[in-house]
This record gives structure tokens, sequence and C-alpha cells, in this order.
């Protein structure tokens, strides 16, 4: 069944619309990349998914039913949550205090949360190596992978990345990855934003968009085959 | 019957019209006092006495029409410009007056003035100034002034006016500061063209507006409030300046005798406010107080005009200093203030005017418990039983009970009106300002009787007392001389 | 009366700390408004105005008792601060930061004149102390039990903030004023946030008013501009503070307090009307001057 299902789903900032009706679904337990050129839309729509956006019409499905009017609040309650684009770390707080946040959804189960706490201290062990660092003095590497962990801190049924790779070295780049990967292993569904078609061989489904439209899509093997480039230049 | 002119008028010769300010009462009459704009300082004794003398000396003496120039209308005030009447600038109160026949008057019928200053005048009708600070003033509600001025003219005008003219009130806020009162009373004299202006409270107010007054050659009469000024012409010498009660220089005798009476040998204090105004008053009761109390003078001092944080710094000096009387010339809010954080039991002793206002009683007890001070007016104790004050006031304001506001201002709106009555049908502002100098006494029966021997033309105070358990002043003694 | 300079230096010193107890009352909300909004809010000392007119209102008109009125008046200054959040700073969240003071300005002038219109026929009110009584220090300081009551409520407020920040909801606030994005994804209510936060310095500037009221009389803008002014001092507190630090606002009130009052000393008193604020300008100047930052600039981070 597919956890995540996009329906003709309309986006814009004021009167421009930037997504013009894409459809897509995301399998429980998959790894979905979503890929595309800077200004594609990949952004806007795991925002709307987020409820960061308002749809200007269309529908996002979350296990099945309609997320409609829903605030980012209960949609990180019920499952969804997004690390999203540039970080967004707490700049003066610590490691700690971050991932703390991360399950501030999940607060009234603080078993829950020293569980997750300690689950993605073991995905990230650079982390805990610094727990009590101020976020904001930490390596862009380290910060991303922050970003992750405190996004899994509400041990969510969906995991979004957006732009996990982004200013990374290529090695940091497969370490986070990496840690996705096993995540989604573990059982998480995972869709991740990505420019970079090294994220490739860690999905299940590929997903390009251009210009605020879907222009392929692509499951199982026929990921590996996907041409990157020809997708981009909409072939 | 509380009007009563004790001496009865005669009709002003023409003599007396071109005398332009008032020769002092029992000198030899006949020598022109001088009128300039402007006025001219060190003509006139420092304390305020009119020396005829002397001005005579100065050789300047100006036949009036001349001398007024623009401001005067000359002899006739046609039918024309000031009695339109109608104009009421907005917020102002106009007292009703039945102008109607006056501005279709025709010149011919214009009062007969004997060539004086009839400015403001027709044969129907005379118009007046009254300024006051209906906002800006803390402690003194809004309505009390909007309410109180005009309620003796109004009741005047429904008995037929004054020698047969109605009084037409010109009432403008001078938002308690001393450029605006000067702009409000330039208005007066060059716009409305009134005949006369009143000083309502306030004395910086009253002092800016007096000198602009006379400057314009337009009588200006007020309660008393300073006698100089640092840097100016002593208010004594403003060829139009008139002060219906007792300055507070005047009042110091009067500071110290009642420390006398109630605190005899006991720690005193003088605080007074710093405006420049009062340096002299300052002067004159810290040596009066000197004199009464010797060494048991245990601290003086001047405070802000405002005073609100430096409060309990001044209310732990004057209770360290051990005084049990404190003689207090300042604002109203600055003495609720200090009052409200002293730690020590004191007698406040002071020059009335608002510090008598009930308000003060009501917001200040039981820290200004028995504070005395000496007002132009009773309290309401004695006010309310003046029947002819309460249905005045009543009948001018829907129905509503008086204030001491309401006391204050009637108080001097009557005095004013039977200087008017008693200038006669020939009304000019020399004939008027004249009236003044020659009628001995003049007594409303709410101020204490005047003598204009001087420009301060006060004789005696009312002595009010804090009652904290009705909560307002009470009238402890009238007419207490100095 | 020439008490020795040294005497008149902790009298004043005395009286200054303990007026500087409002100011760090009122800093303090200073502080967490700019944290938490980034604004400079000019409304701060009218909540404590606007609450002090309606503890007073529920004292002397309706006559209830003092905790009710006290918490009567809390309550008013609490809902204006709510009021300006909805319908001034979450309206106005994405306009430029002064279009922002100015909205506060705009309150602060609009409460200033409810205060008038309200109350126009009592233009000077006062009210009684909880407390009564005073006493005099062995240096010779008069000390009222309402300032003392106020100097203990500013330190228990203090600690509770202190406490708070450390609680998951204190994190909560803190985190929504360090990464806006961030706090709406994890689930914060940043709405709620910006609530709390305007409540809470509401209840201070509430405090603030209604505790120093019953010092002297009082009327509309009282704790702006008025018997106890407190909105400039309070600004100078939290700027030493570094618009940041908690601890710092409250130092800072105090240290503004005390030099304030050096303008009691006899050099000053009677020679320099208005020394105290010349002072206080003087000595601002040169903290801004040496140390841009402020100088109780504790660690942002507070727990
Ligand atoms: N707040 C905004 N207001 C107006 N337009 C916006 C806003 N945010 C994004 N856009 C526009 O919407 C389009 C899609 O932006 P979006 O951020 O979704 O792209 P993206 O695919 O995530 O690109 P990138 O790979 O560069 O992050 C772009 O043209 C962008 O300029
Ligand atoms: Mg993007």
């Amino acid at each position: 069944m597919a956890i995540l299902e996009i329906k003709d789903l309309v986006v814009g900032y004021g009167a421009f619309p930037v997504l013009h009706g894409i459809d897509f679904v995301v399998e429980e337990g998959e790894v979905c990349v979503l890929l595309g050129l800077n200004g594609a839309g990949k952004t806007t729509t795991v925002t709307t998914i987020a409820g960061l956006l308002r749809p200007t019409s269309g529908q996002v499905l979350f296990e099945g039913s309609p997320l409609g009017r829903k605030p980012p609040s209960s949609r990180v309650k019920s499952g969804i949550s997004l690390s999203p684009e540039g970080r967004r770390v707490f700049p003066r707080m610590t490691v700690g205090q971050n991932l703390k946040l991360g399950a501030w959804s999940q607060r009234r189960s603080p078993a829950l949360v020293k569980r997750q706490m300690k689950l993605v201290l073991d995905y990230f062990p650079r982390l805990a190596e610094r727990e009590h660092q101020i976020a904001g003095t930490l390596s862009g590497g380290e910060q991303q992978m922050l970003a992750v962990a405190r996004a899994m801190m509400s041990n969510p049924k969906l995991l979004i990345i957006d732009e996990a790779s982004l200013g990374l070295s290529p090695t940091l780049a497969r370490v986070v990855w990496e840690a996705t990967a096993r995540i989604a292993s573990d059982g998480t569904t995972v869709l991740m934003v990505e420019q970079n078609a090294g994220a490739l061989p860690f999905a299940d489904r590929a997903l390009v968009m251009e210009k605020g439209t879907l222009i392929r899509t692509a499951v199982g093997e026929d990921v590996k085959n996907l041409d990157v480039r020809a997708a981009y230049l909409g072939a | 019957m509380t009007m009563m002119i004790t001496r009865k008028f005669q009709a002003v010769a023409l003599a007396a019209a071109i005398t332009l300010t008032v020769p002092a009462c029992g000198q030899k009459s006949g020598v022109a006092s001088q009128v300039v704009v402007g006025g001219v300082p060190g003509q006139v004794a420092a304390d305020g006495s009119i020396v005829p003398g002397t001005t005579a000396a100065d050789g300047s003496a100006v036949g009036v029409p001349g001398a007024t120039g623009g401001v005067t209308g000359g002899t006739p005030t046609g039918g024309g410009s000031t009695t339109g009447g109608g104009s009421t600038t907005g917020g102002s109160k106009t007292t009703p007056s039945g102008t109607g026949g006056g501005g279709e008057a025709p010149p011919a019928t214009a009062p007969r003035s004997g060539g004086g200053d009839t400015t403001g005048v027709t044969d129907t009708t005379i118009k007046v100034g009254i300024h006051a600070p209906v906002t800006g003033a803390a402690a003194i509600p809004q309505q009390s002034f909007e309410k109180a001025v005009g309620v003796y003219f109004d009741m005047v005008n429904k008995k037929g006016g004054i020698n047969g003219r109605k009084v037409e009130v010109k009432f403008e806020d001078d938002q308690f500061r001393p450029d605006t009162a000067r702009a409000r009373c330039k208005k007066f004299a060059e716009q409305d063209k009134v005949f006369l202006i009143i000083g309502g409270a306030g004395a910086d107010q009253i002092d800016a507006c007096a000198r602009y007054a006379a400057s314009a050659s337009v009588p200006y009469l007020s309660a008393g409030v300073h006698e100089t000024r640092p840097g100016q012409a002593p208010l004594s010498s403003l060829s139009t300046y008139f002060a219906l009660s007792l300055t507070y220089e005047q009042q110091t005798p009067l500071l110290a005798r009642t420390y006398k009476a109630s605190y005899n040998g006991q720690k005193v204090a003088v605080i007074t406010a710093d405006n420049d105004s009062l340096d002299n008053f300052h002067g004159k009761a810290v040596g009066a107080i000197k004199a009464a109390a010797g060494s048991n003078l245990a601290y003086e001092r001047r405070i802000p005009k405002n005073t609100t944080s430096d409060a309990p710094g001044i209310a732990g000096e004057i209770c360290r200093s051990g005084a049990k009387a404190v003689v207090w010339n300042a604002s109203p809010s600055s003495l609720l203030n200090v009052a409200k954080v002293l730690t020590c039991k004191v007698g406040f002793i002071g020059p009335g005017l608002t510090n008598g206002l009930n308000i003060v009683a009501e917001v200040g007890c039981d820290n200004i418990a028995n504070a005395r001070f000496y007002s132009p007016f009773p309290g309401m104790d004695v006010m309310r039983r003046n029947a002819e004050f309460v249905n005045a006031y009543k009948a001018s304001n829907g129905g509503s009970a008086p204030d001491d506001l309401g006391a204050a201002i009637y108080g001097v709106e009557s005095l004013v009106g039977m200087i008017l009555a008693a200038t006669g049908k020939d009304l000019s502002r020399e004939s008027f300002m004249a009236t003044i100098g020659k009628v001995k006494q003049f007594n409303n029966g709410i101020y204490p009787p005047t003598n204009f021997s001087s420009r301060f033309g006060g004789t005696a105070m009312h002595l009010l007392r804090a009652d904290c358990s009705k909560s307002e002043f009470v009238t402890e003694k009238v007419n207490v001389r100095p | 009366m020439n008490l020795p300079l040294y005497e008149q230096l902790a009298i004043a010193l005395t009286a200054g700390v303990l007026r500087g107890a409002v100011y760090a009352l009122v800093a303090l909300g200073i502080v967490l408004v700019f944290r938490g909004s980034g604004v400079f809010n000019f409304a701060q000392a009218e909540f404590g105005t606007t609450g002090l007119f309606a503890a007073y209102w529920a004292l002397t008109v309706q006559g209830w008792s003092y905790p009710v009125s006290f918490a009567f008046g809390m309550a008013v200054a609490i809902a204006l601060g709510l009021l300006t959040e909805r319908l001034v700073i979450h309206p106005l969240r994405d306009s430029s930061r002064v279009t922002l003071l100015v909205g506060t300005a705009g309150v602060a002038l609009a409460a200033i004149g409810l205060q008038f219109w309200l109350f126009n026929e009592t233009l000077v009110m006062s009210m009684p102390k909880i407390h009564d009584g005073y006493f005099t220090t062995p240096w010779g300081a008069i000390v009222t039990m309402q300032e003392l009551i106020t100097l203990g409520v500013l330190a228990g407020g203090a600690a509770l903030l202190a406490l708070f920040f450390r609680s998951p909801s204190g994190l909560a606030i803190q985190a929504a004023q360090q990464e806006r994005v961030a706090s709406e994804l994890v689930g914060i209510s940043v709405r709620r946030v910006s609530m709390l936060t305007w409540g809470i310095a509401a209840a201070l500037g509430g405090l603030a008013g209604i505790l120093a009221g019953p010092y002297l009389t009082f009327s509309a803008g009282f704790l702006s501009f008025g018997a106890v002014g407190s909105l400039l001092p309070g600004f100078m507190a939290a700027v030493l503070a570094g618009m940041r630090s908690m601890p710092g606002a409250v130092a800072g009130g105090l240290l503004v307090g005390a030099i304030e009052q050096l303008s009691s000393l006899e050099v000053f008193a009677e020679s320099i009307p208005g020394a105290g604020a010349m002072i206080l300008f003087v000595f601002l100047l040169v903290v801004l001057l040496v140390r841009p930052q402020g100088i109780f600039v504790g660690r942002a981070v507070t727990a």
C-alpha cells in the first residue's frame, strides 16, 4: 500500500503556480529519490507534504487519508518528518538539545524519546561524540547529520530529506546516504530530494521533476537504468 | 446677597478715560499713568504699588486712542467685526448671549465711550476671553474647566446682562503651557477682539498671557500669583494687569503665622517648585519662616516643577530633617507624590489655588491630612450654601452639581462682572481700569474683598484645611488678612 | 542638613536598587520579546500601566479585595499582551522591524489613550500599598515594604523564568526564537510560542505596573513616562544586557536604577535639574562606546 500519495498537486507562491499538477506515490518501506534541476519545484513539493505550504488544489494522502489543512505539528505527530533544505539546526543549542527538540511531538512518551535518541546516535556516531557541542559550531556535514537525526527523533513513518548532499564532499554525502539506507532498512520509508545522481544506487524509486511537472518515474530495476542526464534534458 | 459694591459708583470722567492705568487710591488724581506697549519696567515700585508720580516723570504718557493703534477700534466699534459673536472656536464655549440685535445695530447706536478703547464692546455685548489649562494640568479633570467657564456670565445674561450688555465668553485651553497661553491670548486680542482677558489658573500661563495682554493694551485679570520673574519686568509694572487676590509673596506672613499658631517650636521645612517665577516667593517664605522659627527651619529646597521620580528622595530628606510642618508651594501632583512616599507625619501649609482643590484631598488623604492652604475662594462646604452659585452652575451644566473649580472660576468671573457693572454704560478699557482704582472695594462674597492701591488688589485669603474624614477641604477661616 | 557623601551615596544606591527592580521587570519583558519576535517592544511599560489601571478600578471602583484586584490587573495586562500579538505582531510578522516597532509604539499610544478616555474623571490616581510598613536602614535610607516586595517579586520572577527556560516549554520558546521553520517542522506551534512569549512579557509588565503604582500617584502613561517612567530605563537595561541575556536584564535594571539615583546626591540635586536622565544617558553612551555589545551579556543559551 502506498504510504504517500500525491494527486494532481498544484502549489504556488502568491499568484504564480510553481507545481502544475503532479501525481506520484511512495510505497511503504522504500527509498524514493526526487530528482530535478534547480528551481524544478522539489522543495516546494516536500514542504507542501510537510504542511508548511498550502496547495492551491490537489491532494496529499498519507496512509490513505487526505491530510487536508492539517498543520505541520499534527503531520509530524502522525508520522511525516522533514529534514529541511539548508539543515536549519537550532544554532545556539547543543546537539543533544537539538535532538530532544526533534522529539517534541513525542514528548509525552519519554521512553520512546530515549529509544530514538539511542537509535539516532547509533546511526550517526559522530553526533554521539558531540552531544554537548553547540550546533552552530558543527561542520556542514555534521550539521546535515544532525538535521537528519533530528528528523528521525520523532520516530517517523515517512522521513523526508531535502538535499542531504548539498555542500558535502562525496565521501561525506555517501556517509549520510548510507545512514539513510540503514534507516530505510529498519522500516522507515524515505523520500530524498536530490540533485546528485549519486543517490540513485540507494533508491527503490526515482522521480524526475522539471519546471513543476513530473517528467519521469522509474521503479525497481529501472532506477539503475535511468539515464539521469537524459532525464534532466527532458528526453 | 452676595454681590455688593461697597462704594457707589460714579460715572467715569473724561479725565479718567485718559488716565491709562489706575491711580492709587488716595493719591492725587489727574496725573496720567502711562500705557506703553510692552510696559516699562522700573517705573513701578517693586512691591507692585503704582506710583503715578514716577510714571509721569517718564513723560511719555500717551493719549489712549493713538497709542493703542491697531488694536483699538477708535470710538464706536461698528456693528461689523466685533459683534459677529456667533463664531465660536472649536471646543470653546460661548455664552449664549442673544447678540442678534447687536449684530444689526447701526453704528450710530454704538456705545458712547468718551474716546476710550472700546474693542470688544457694542451696545449689546461685551466680549471676554478666558484661558485655563483644560488639558495638560495633571489632577484637574478636563470637564471641570469646561463646565466652570461662563457659569456666572450665563446667569447675568439671563438677567439682562451688565448695564444692558450681554457678556459673550470666549474660552481657550492654554494646555498648561506658557507659550500656548500667549498664543491663545494673542488670538483673543487680534482675532476675537475681546474687551478683556481673564486668567483661569496656572501661574506661568497667567504670567505669559498677562505680559502679552499688556503689550496689546488688553485688561488682564486673574487670581494673585507671583509678583516677579527674574529677567522680566515685575507683573506690577504691566499696564493692564490686575491680581484679584493676594500674591504668593503677600501670603508669606500668613504662612509664617500659621506655622507659629499650629507648630510653634517644632521643626519646619520650606519646599518650593523650581520655576523661576517662584524665586522671589521662596526667598520671602524662607525669610518669614526663619523669622518665626529660627533654628527650627530644618530644611529648604526647590524641587522640579513636576516631581515624580524625585519624590522619594525629597520625602526622605523631609523626614530626616525632623520637620513637622512643611511650607509648600509646588504643583498639586508633586504634593501628592511627595505626600504619598512620606514615612513621617507632617502638616503642609501653603498658598492655595490648585493645592486647595478637593481632588488633592480625594487622592492625597490621609497623607495630607490637615494640610492648610490659603485660597482665594472658600471650600465647597461654604460654596454649596451659596444658592446663587449652585443654581447658576446647575443651570449651565444640565443640573450637575458644582465642584470647586466651578467655584474658583465663578469667583473670578463675578468679580470681573462687578467691575464691569461698576464701570457703567460708558465702557471702555480706560474707564474699566480706572474704575478698578477708584472703587475702593469690590466684594462678591466669594473672593476676599479687594482693595486696589496697587496692581495687587487682594486683601485677605480664605484658609482651607484638608478634612480627611470628608476627603475634602473645609473652610477653616475666611478673610484672613496678612 | 549635610550628610557625609558616603552616607548620601549609600542612601542613593539603596533607593536606586529599589527603583531598579521595577526597571528590571520591564527590561526582562523587553528582552523576552526581542528574543522571541525580534521586536523592540515600546508597549512593554504600557502593559503595566494598563494592568495597574485595571487593578485600581477593581480595587477602588468595584471594591474587590486586594488579591482579586491584583489578579484582575494581571489578567488585563496579559490580555493586552496577547491582543498585541494577535492584532499587531502576527499580522505584521513579515514586515520590517521598523514597522513592528511603530506597531508597538502604536499599541502604547492606544493604551495611553484608552487610559485617558476611561479615567478622564480621575486624572490622578492613588492605590494603597500591599503593606504600609517601612523601615530605616542603618545608613539612613528609607525602605518601604512595597519596594521590598517588588524586589522580592523580581527575584522570584527571575528565578522562575530561569527554571522555565530550562523546562521543555522554555526550550521550545528558545527553539522558535532561533529557527522558526525547524520549530514548525518538529511540531512546535510557533504561533503558540509567540503568544506565550507576549503573555509572559505582558505579565512581567503587569507586575511592574501594579507593584510600582502604589509607590506614588499615577495617571495615564504612568509606567512609560509618568511617575515611575520605566520605558527608557528599561530599554537601557536591556541594551546593557545585549538585548538577549535575562540575568543581564535584571542586573542592568538594578544598575540603571542605581546610577539614576546618583542625581539625588547634593552635588547634583539642586544645581542640575533633571540630572538623573543626564547621568544615565552619559553612562549609556560610554558603555556603548566601550562595549557596544552590552556589559551584562551572558551566554545566550540558558539551558
Ligand atoms: N517563497 C517563494 N516565493 C516565490 N517563489 C518561490 C519561493 N520559493 C520558491 N519559489 C520559486 O519556485 C520555484 C521552485 O522552487 P523550489 O525551491 O521548489 O525548487 P527546487 O527544485 O527545490 O530547487 P533547488 O534544487 O534549487 O533547491 C522556483 O522557481 C523558485 O524561484
Ligand atoms: Mg530545493
